[in-house]
């Protein structure tokens, strides 16, 4: 029964193609696999952890000052991974640094604390939470997998043509996110109208 | 009133328990955070002037930074801003040459450029650091195809970019097709090596 709450966010709740949540940071930092997965992984830490708290104190946080107070944690949880990774990650910093502060405004997080986490136990939010992060995580680097080929010529920093290949840039630069979103929200649409 | 009185301290207490985790975190990361900082950027002058084994602050556009000024630095850093810091290399104790750090304007605004040379001019590499150019176009000023046109070349004379292949012998480099404008700003930060030259030898 509870690992419905985990398999959830994964497929068929999936937080990017299907509730479109948290479209900046997705199209934003997904110009190669690997910065797209290292995001997902920064904001499934964040959610999780934002979860958690927020579960446990939902039933002395009063309902008028909620939403200020999941603000307060989500940023406080984004500030502390951001100086860990500065202190113990200094080369993803390097290249995620910049967006990492707008994990604060993904209103991915903000969503499972008031739809979620604000409802049910610690445990179930934990799920919740590690659920819809993996989802998250899956669909930026699926996103990340399918600019970086034709935009780079590589996948996770590994080349795969040789030196000849004339890259597409177009698919790394802003207009590719939205491309490539709207290509893979298509197959996506495609393959359940299939199922029904 | 008292409600809202109620509420205050509620998300008083929240912000106080908040501040203090980050007080803690930060207490945490402070050092590593700067001695990463410091290793990056010792790293980074390290790798153009790969002959020195020290580097020595001699003028920095940052008017906090504390180190031994060399006289001529107020007015060069006030005349050039797009000097940022200047280095002397040094070689077993002697003065070898310089490392400067510039920050043309590029594309998408000033990019990072660190520069290594000799004192007669002969450039020992060009890194590019933060920038905030195209992916793709002039973000390939980081790839080594492009910076490793500067070794060896002179600050002596103006460094050319061309957008032919260079004729070897020529004081030029290549413009990486597509963004010249990159190349130029990070040549134009290379060609103030023969101003750091004249001004602090």
């Amino acid at each position: 029964m509870r690992m419905k709450h985990l398999t959830n966010g994964l497929f068929k709740e999936n937080p990017i193609f299907v509730q479109l949540l948290g479209m900046c940071p997705t199209l934003a930092v997904t110009t190669s696999a690997t910065d797209g997965f290292a995001m997902g992984a920064a904001t499934t830490v964040v959610l999780v952890l934002a979860n958690i708290v927020i579960s446990i104190m939902r039933k002395i946080i009063p309902n008028k000052i909620r939403i200020p107070i999941f603000i307060v944690v989500i940023a406080t949880f984004v500030t502390m991974v951001g100086l860990f990774m500065k202190a113990y990650l200094p080369d993803l910093d390097k290249s995620l640094g910049l967006f990492i502060p707008l994990i604060v405004v993904n209103c991915l997080i903000l969503a499972r604390a008031e739809a979620f986490a604000f409802k049910n136990g610690p445990v179930d939010s934990a799920l919740d939470g590690i659920g819809m992060g993996l989802g998250f995580t899956l669909a930026l680097t699926i996103l990340g997998i399918v600019r970086e080929i034709p935009g780079n010529g590589s996948v996770f920093g590994i080349n795969l043509f040789p030196e000849t290949f004339e890259p597409a840039v177009v698919m790394i630069l802003p207009a590719g996110a939205f491309l490539a979103l709207g290509l893979l929200l298509a197959l996506n649409n495609v393959i359940k109208a299939k199922r029904n | 009133m008292k409600e809202i009185i109620k509420l205050g301290l509620v998300l008083l207490t929240v912000c106080v328990v908040a501040a203090f985790a980050l007080g803690l975190t930060n207490e945490v990361t402070k050092d590593k955070i700067e001695e990463n900082t410091i290793i990056a950027n010792r790293e980074a002058r390290q790798e153009v002037y790969p002959d020195a084994d020290d580097f020595v602050l001699i003028a920095s556009s940052d008017e906090t930074a504390s180190y031994d000024a060399h006289p001529a630095a107020a007015d060069f850093i006030a005349s050039n801003p797009e000097v940022a810091e200047i280095y002397q290399a040094m070689s077993g104790g002697n003065h070898v040459g310089y490392v400067i750090k510039t920050l043309p304007g590029g594309y998408g605004g000033p990019l990072e450029v660190v520069i290594g040379f000799d004192l007669e001019g002969t450039l020992k590499g060009v890194r590019v650091g933060n920038h905030q150019e195209t992916p793709g176009l002039g973000a390939k000023a980081k790839t080594p195809d492009f910076y490793l046109q500067y070794d060896g070349l002179s600050v002596n004379t103006p460094v050319e970019v061309v957008k032919v292949d260079v004729t070897s012998g020529n004081n030029e480099i290549k413009a990486i097709s597509g963004a010249t404008i990159t190349s130029a700003a990070v040549t134009q930060g290379v060609n103030y090596g023969q101003m750091v030259i004249d001004t602090f030898k």
